[in-house]
Order: C-alpha cells, then structure tokens, then sequence
C-alpha cells in the first residue's frame, strides 16, 4: 500500500503521551507501565490508551489503589535494569506514597555514590477549574521540585507532551512527568484547545531542562506554565491591543528551572511577572523572583509580581473556585502594576 | 474518480463535535484519530476510515445525531507528506 501521511496532524496531549510511550515500549523490552486504571480505560486522562492491547498483561499492569505498594514496586524494578513507567494519577495522592518517591527514588542513586540508578517516570495529574475539590485539583510543583534528586516537568502542548515523555523515559533519572488536565484534551476537565497541536509520527525527545520563550516582547517577561501559560499569553494578547509587548516564557522544566533563559528575558524587558496555579507562599514564583534578582536585581525596572493561588484549600464551588484561580484578567492586572498603569 | 467514504457518528443519541485534528482538505492515514465527539462525561474517538483527503462536515460545537455524516475520506494515495 502507498504510504499517505499528513502534514498537520494534530493530537492532543493524552493521545501525544500515549504515542510516545507506545513508540518507546516498541523500541525498548525494559519500558513497562503500571498503575491504576491504566489497562482498560487507558488511563482516567487517556494518556495510557492503545498500549494494553498492543502490549499485553505483561507490559501494562492495573494495580489495586496501592500506592505506596505499586511505586516501592517501580523503583524496584527500575533498580534492577527495567524502565517503569508508573501512574500516580492525581497529584494530591502522592502522601501515601511519598516515601517510594523523595526516600528512595530520589536518594537511592545520591546515597550509592552514583552506582544505582533509579530511571522511573512517574506520571501524575495536576489543576482544578472544573469542580473537583480540594484533594483532587491541588498542582504541588512546588512540593516535588523542592526535593533534591528528582527531575519535575510539565509540558503545556502535545508537541513537548510526546518528545519530553520519550526523554523522561530515556533519562537515568527518576522524573515526575506532570500532566495539567486542561491541557490533556479532555472536554470535562476544561478543554484548552491550543495544546492539541501538530505532532510528528516519529520519534523525537524535548530537553528535560529548557524553558522556551513562547512569545516575544521588549516591555515585561510573564514566566509561567501549563494551563497558566495559555492566561499568559491571552494577558499578552490584551496588553498588546494597548500598545504593551509582553514576552511569555513556558517554564516546561519545573525541576532543574532553566534561570539562564528566564534570567535572560528578565535583563532584556526589565519587569517580571511569574504566573502558576499552585500556591502561592514558598511557590514557583518565589523561586523564579529570587533566582533572577539574587544575580542581579539591577536589571529589574520594577518590582516583580506574582499571580497564584491563594493560600488556601481549593474551593468546589464553581464561583469560589473561578474567584481563586489565575486568570488572564489577573495576569492583566498584575502587569498594569509593574507598569504602573492604572 | 475515487470513491468518497462517509463518516458518519452511529453511537446511541447526540454528540457534540469536541476537536477535529486535521484541517478540511488534509491527506489522512487510514486509523487516524480524525475527530473527537463528546457523550456526556464520555470522549469518542473518530478514526479514518481510509486513505485519502479529509472533508468537514460538522464544526467543533455542532450537536449531531445518530445516523449523520460529520465528514467525509476522498480515496487518494499520495507521497508521503511529513
């Protein structure tokens, strides 16, 4: 048959994970996945469709809702030669589990002086902003990222979504592969059309470690990520009509935060505003904030902003929810303050 | 002249048209996920049927019912495209 093949195709971000996992179990037998849900649903986000039926029992095991069992398992397995990939579903569950992840994962290989290396994905659900609560809409970037021997990352399109999972399954490295749920392309769980991009049919990783400017601009750095990007960038859109330039600038690396890039931006515009939909105190944004003005808070014209969540639990309640999060119209405002403009 | 094959949404009641991941006129794979419908809570993917250019029918947001055509696959083999 004649080979036809699309220039633009386009997937979302769960159906770019699933095919970059499904192209690295075909490449390499050590690849393996488990986790709850993942056989028969494919995984509540999707992002794990398509592989039992390629693959197998074998290859794509559901597990009881045992954590701290079936991640002590993965570290396991990835101490002795395998390449798991394991599911912890939502981010809020990682307290039962937490031990398998920053005691072992992310000491094990410190603690042997290098000679044991513990090269798991662990792939994990973040975001509210469609009812969901406060044990299953929390984003805790920060609570990972601030535990030394792990790599936490969070692409924000399909593109990144395929190439950074083939890479976080190819790195010796423990990585905690977040995945937002308004970008993954499902309708429920608030569908944010401009991460279903076009993705390439074969294989090709995205660095573990480099943020990217998204959007250039000479007036003001907005440094941000996930769903919050896509606020950044309709803030910048708005600014823009007003005869501002914003530069927007995706983190992608959560955990190690690419400073030279961002450093970069911030001495070129002067102002900074950091956007993510975690908690505020002892945040993304703090660390961004302190990252660039600890080299040199001579290149800022004013001061820095941050836009997050407030410090507190995430409300059900649509209206309470909507008044929590960040927003384009909160980005907006944070801007007019760096520039003082009423 | 080719043939032209329809795709059509035959679930059990209404749809709405969530995401087309090809744009009108584009070569397709048979097997591509062309489409995606939403049922409720419930995500349905839409594949190619064939090989061959995609025509849209239904725009993201339209409601469709059981029976209806939402696009449709000119047969056509052409070079490989990237």
């Amino acid at each position: 048959m004649a080979t036809v093949a699309a220039g633009k195709r386009k997937l979302n971000m769960a159906r770019a994970i699933s095919e970059g996992i499904t192209q690295e179990m075909r490449r390499d037998d050590r690849v393996f996945c488990l986790g709850e849900d993942i056989r028969h649903v494919g995984g509540v986000w999707g992002h794990t469709a398509g592989l039992y039926e390629e693959f197998g029992p074998k290859r794509v095991i559901d597990t009881p809702i045992s954590e701290t069992g079936f991640i002590g398992a993965a570290v396991g397995a990835a101490i002795e030669g395998m390449r798991p990939i394991v599911d912890l579903m939502f981010a809020d569950f990682f307290g039962v589990c937490m031990d398998q992840i920053y005691g072992s994962a992310g000491k094990i290989p410190y603690m042997s002086g290098g000679q044991v290396r513990v090269p798991i994905v662990i792939n994990t659900a973040v975001g509210g902003n469609y009812c969901d609560a406060a044990q299953h809409s929390q984003c805790l970037y920060a609570t990972f990222a601030h535990l030394p021997g792990l790599k936490v990352v969070l692409p924000s399109n399909a593109y990144d979504a395929k190439g950074m999972m083939i890479a976080a399954i190819r790195d010796e490295h423990p990585v905690v592969f977040m995945l937002h749920k308004n970008c993954l392309g499902v309708p429920f769980l608030g569908l944010e059309e401009r991460a279903t991009v076009h993705v390439p049919r074969e294989q090709y990783t995205v660095s573990l470690d480099k943020a990217a400017v998204v959007r250039e601009g000479t007036d003001l750095t907005i440094v941000s990520l996930g769903i919050c990007l896509y606020h950044s960038l309709d803030a910048a859109e708005r600014l823009a009509s007003e005869g501002v330039s914003a530069e927007v600038v995706d983190i992608r690396s959560i955990a190690p935060l690419d400073r030279e890039t961002i450093f970069d931006s911030v001495a070129r515009t002067g102002r900074l505003i950091v956007v993510d939909d975690d908690y505020r105190s002892y945040g993304i944004g703090a660390e961004v904030i302190a990252s660039v003005t600890e080299r040199d808070v001579g290149i800022l014209k004013a001061s820095p902003q941050r836009v997050a969540f407030p410090d507190v639990s995430i409300p059900y309640s649509r209206p309470m929810e909507q008044f929590a999060l960040p927003d384009a119209h909160k980005v907006l405002l944070a801007a007019r303050r760096t520039l003082r403009i009423q | 002249m080719n043939p032209t094959i329809p795709i059509s949404w035959e679930g059990d009641g209404p749809a709405v048209v969530t995401q087309w991941f090809f744009e009108d006129g584009d070569l397709v794979v048979k097997g591509d996920v062309v489409c995606e419908l939403m049922q409720e809570k419930a995500t349905i993917e839409v594949n190619a049927p064939a090989d061959g250019r995609l025509a849209i029918t239904a725009s993201v947001d339209a409601e469709i019912e059981p029976g209806t055509s939402i696009g449709s696959i000119a047969v056509e083999r052409a070079a490989a495209a990237r």
